[in-house]
Formats: C-alpha cells, structure tokens, sequence
C-alpha cells in the first residue's frame, strides 16, 4: 500500500496522488485537490537507501547468475564433448560412425544431445539482451578456449621456457587430441544451436509472461484508486 | 482540558495509507487528521497509545538505517581483509615455491658434494686406523645422507660454495616457468583489487597490493633465516636463494598486480555490460562514473 502523505494546508490524504515532476528542479509537485496548495512529495533518506540497496542487490545477483549460467552451460557443454570424444573419433582424430548396435550407445547420444540442447536454451535466455550472433560468438570463444584450456596453458609454459632456456619438461596435448575434442565440440554444435533457437522463444515467452503481470497490477492500481477517490 | 480536546478538531481528512505510530508501531490507517492549536501543525493520535504523530514529510526514524549502514561497511572491511590477507599469503607461497626452485641445483650440488665429502673422511679415517692388520673391506657401502653435519659445514661447505660459483648465473630456470600461474593469478587479484577499491584511483590502490608484497617478502625472508644445526641440504641452498629469489619474484608479482590494477575496471565494465541488460546496469554505474565515463546506451 502506499505511504501516506498529507498536505500541510488542509490536511488530505494526497498518498494516492501521483508526484508529477516540475521544469526546473525535478521535483515530485502535488497540488492539493482541496485547497490548490503545491506540495513536494519527496521521498525519506532511510527508505531511499534501503531501495537502494534492494536494486543494488537485484543487479548484483543478475550479474552473478548470468555468469554462473554461463559457466554452466560452457562446462556441460566441453563435459559433454569429452564424454562423447571416445564413441564419434578415432585415435587419429577422425570421425568414427558411433556403433548404434550397442545399447548403451543411443541412451548416451540422446543425453548428451539433450543437456547441450538445455545449455543452448539457458545460454539464450539468460543473454536475452545480446545480439544472436554476439551470445553465439561468445559461447564458442568460451567452450573452444576452455576445451583446450590445458593446451593453451602448455603451450605458454613451453614459450616462456624456451624464452627462459629451462630444461622443463612440460606435457601437452597432441594435434590428434585437440582434432578429437574440436570434432566432439562440433558434433554438438548443432544441438547447441537448435537449443539458443528454442531460448529465443522460451524468453517471449517469459517477456509476455511478466508483461501480463505488469498490465494486471495496472489495473489491480487503477481499481484500487477509483474506489477511494 | 485534555490532550484531545486540545487540538483543534477541524476534522479535515482521515490517514488513507500507512503511517506507522512512532510510539507503538500501530498502523494509523483511517485515524482522522487534526491541527494543533500551538503551531497548525496537521497531527494525528494514536488509538493504541495516545501518542501523537506530526504528519511531516520526514517523520523521526529509528537509528536502525545508520546501524545497518555501519555493518554493511564492517562486513565489506572485514571481507577485503580476509581477502588482502589470503593474497599476501598467496603471492607469498610463490615466492617461496619459486625460491625452493631456482635452489635445485644448489641442492644438488650440495648433496653430492656432502656425500663425496663424507665419504673421504671415512677413507682418511681407515686409512689412519687400520683394523688390526686386517686388510680393508673391498666394496665400502657409504650411508648417502641429505642432512649437514656441523664438521661439513665448519671445513667442507665454504669450499663447496666457491666451487659452485655464482648464485645467480647457475640458478635452475624451472622457477621462470612457475611464474606463468603466479602472473596470471595476480593479474586476476588485481583486477579483483581494482573493482572492490571503486573509492580510491588506480595509484592509490596499487598501495594496497604493494603492502601485500612487503609484508609477504618481509615473512618469508624473516622466517627462513639460515639454520646451522643439522640442516638439510635442500632447506640450506633453499634459504641461501631466499634474499635473492623473493625480491625479484615479488617484483613480477607486483607488475602483474599492476597490471591487473590498471585494466581491472575495464574488465568489470565489459564483464558487466555482458552479462546484464542496460536497466539492471544502471546500480552498478559506479564503475563508469567512477572514471568520468558515460553510462553506456542501449
């Protein structure tokens, strides 16, 4: 409910009226129904902090979750790459047909098809705001530079090495390796893809959703006012 | 007369939203809006306590918002110095780790120079006292140890450390390759640096990894002062690179910090603008005014 606020003249409850803001100053000016009297509706320090820090708050969990998604969605989507490397590539790095006959083989595809697909519909929901191409853009920076996080670091540790002229030695990933990982990344590319598709429409859904809400607690105001004035 | 009749019963309005009792905290919903007699001053009594209530814009609060203000500012205090703390230990432990590196070949030098060493005095020992004419065991298994004895450290260990020569140019370089996790972390602890001390310029928060780096320095060389009893080989060369290694090793700590110090926010605004649509940017927009930039248009 709203807070009270009376007019210092006449002494009406001027609560429901809504501040509309002046030229010069900006501030919230009322005029008095009953005796035509303006009066400034500002709002108390205390309360004005404790919104402050609720919206603070909010933006700061956003930004939390936002990252935590993404984070997500990026280590399901390498966890899937890796957990379906052995059953699509060979050791040579090239693509095998996965062997369909095996029971567990189809039950293994259809998750990993499943939880990328899921990753792609968060990825989308939660980067509503983005361009497509941008969240799409990012997402394969993330998933290729953690994929081959190990990789990217041995080789910064061999160039300073060589830089330095230590005798390390320092294990890497072979080519072989990184052509079965980016092979497995690319299998799941496509249900990736399919799951950002699936995202744009969940997020409309969303947005219509809590649009509905807002023109429903529009209307709750508007009867609530009628009935006092 | 009484308190009620005193005021003036002009019987204006009626309160038709909330306004807590300051006395009671009784909603004063409904109870009707007077003026006092002494300054016109629109009241309103309480049922509950007969305390009465002055309809000003800004009626008296508790103390509670300053209260909360204070511990929110001790919780974030105490939270950056349980992480300035967890820093200095950090950056500390790569120095130490770098230091125990670039010591290797030291150690090993030591080691075999110790061995050789005690293996000598055993001959010469023999050779001096031989076992009531019986000749001399064909294979002497020598006892290999890491620890120094005081005899070696007093006639054998001045010679060993001339012959190894200079400290520096013989150092093993494995500690050069520690570095790259050491400079990446402290890029991230200056970033993480620069965003939380959003109250101070980027010079002024370089003092606070800088203090870190003094007091991680100041401990490790303070606590890793040369031992003379029967010290291991490895603690010894390890404390004999200590006042060398740290200084240098903190030095590249602190210009990744710098470094991290000096892009932190920009990061953090690109992390933010990322991650948030531009409405939930906006309580965050200390970070652009901080640097007398412009929020970011949609």
């Amino acid at each position: 409910m709203t807070i009270s606020h009376t007019c210092p003249s006449c002494c009406r409850e001027l609560g429901h009226i809504r501040g509309v803001a002046d030229a010069h100053y900006g501030l919230g000016v009322i005029v008095c129904p009953g005796c035509e009297k303006a009066v400034v509706r500002t709002r108390h320090p205390d309360l004005l902090f404790w919104k402050r820090v609720r919206v603070v708050r909010k933006s700061l969990q956003r930004l939390a979750l936002g990252l935590v998604f993404a984070g997500l969605s990026t280590g399901a989507t390498i966890g899937m790459a890796f957990w379906m490397m052995p059953e699509i590539t060979d050791r040579n790095g090239r693509y095998q047909m996965p062997d369909i006959a095996s029971p567990e083989i189809p039950f293994q595809i259809g998750i990993a098809i499943l939880i990328t697909t899921m990753c792609g519909c968060i990825a989308r929901t939660v980067y509503a705001h983005l361009r497509f191409p941008l969240v799409l853009g990012m997402f394969l920076v993330l998933i290729g530079v953690f994929l081959n996080i190990d990789w990217l670091i041995s080789l910064l540790m061999i160039f300073v090495s060589d830089l330095a002229s230590a005798d390390v030695d320092i294990r890497t990933a072979t080519s072989s390796e990184i052509r079965r990982r980016l092979l497995a990344c690319l299998a799941l590319l496509l249900p990736f893809l399919a799951g950002m598709g699936i995202g744009v429409f969940f997020n409309r859904m969303i947005e219509h959703t809590s649009s509905n809400r807002v023109v429903r607690i529009r209307r709750r105001i508007r009867k609530r006012r009628s009935r006092l004035d | 007369m009484s308190k009620a009749n005193s005021d003036t019963q002009m019987g204006h309005d009626q309160i038709r939203a909330d306004r807590a009792c300051a006395g009671c905290g009784f909603n004063l919903y409904g109870q009707s809006v007077t003026k006092e007699e002494h300054y016109g001053l629109a009241i309103a009594r309480c049922p509950e306590c007969g305390t009465v209530a002055a309809l000003q814009q800004y009626p008296a609060m508790s103390h509670w918002v300053n209260r909360f203000r204070l511990i929110l500012a001790a919780i974030y205090i105490f939270l950056l110095f349980a992480v300035f703390a967890g820093s200095t230990i950090g950056i500390s432990g790569f120095a130490f780790a770098g230091s125990r590196l670039a010591s290797e070949n030291l150690a090993g030098f030591l080691m075999d120079d110790l061995n050789s060493w005690i293996a000598a005095q055993e001959a010469s020992q023999t050779a001096t006292q031989p076992l009531n004419g019986l000749p001399a065991p064909a294979n002497t298994v020598t006892r290999f140890t890491s620890s120094m004895t005081p005899e070696y450290m007093a006639f054998g260990l001045h010679d060993a450390l001339e012959r190894y020569g200079s400290l520096w140019g013989t150092m093993s370089r494995e500690w050069i390759v520690m570095m790259v996790p050491a400079v990446l972390a402290c890029a991230a602890m200056g970033i993480f640096w620069s965003t939380a001390l959003l109250g101070a310029t980027r010079r002024r928060a370089l003092i606070v990894p800088l203090v870190s780096c003094l007091i991680g320095g100041g401990f490790i060389i303070g606590a890793n002062s040369p031992d003379n009893t029967y010290p291991w080989v490895f603690d010894y060369a390890h404390q004999l690179y200590i006042p060398l290694m740290t200084p240098l090793i903190l030095a590249i700590e602190f210009v990744a910090l710098a470094i991290g110090i000096c892009v932190g926010r920009m990061v953090a605004r690109f992390v933010v603008r990322l991650a948030l649509p531009p409405r939930a940017r906006v309580p965050l927009g200390i970070l652009w005014a901080r640097d007398g930039l412009e929020m970011p248009r949609p």
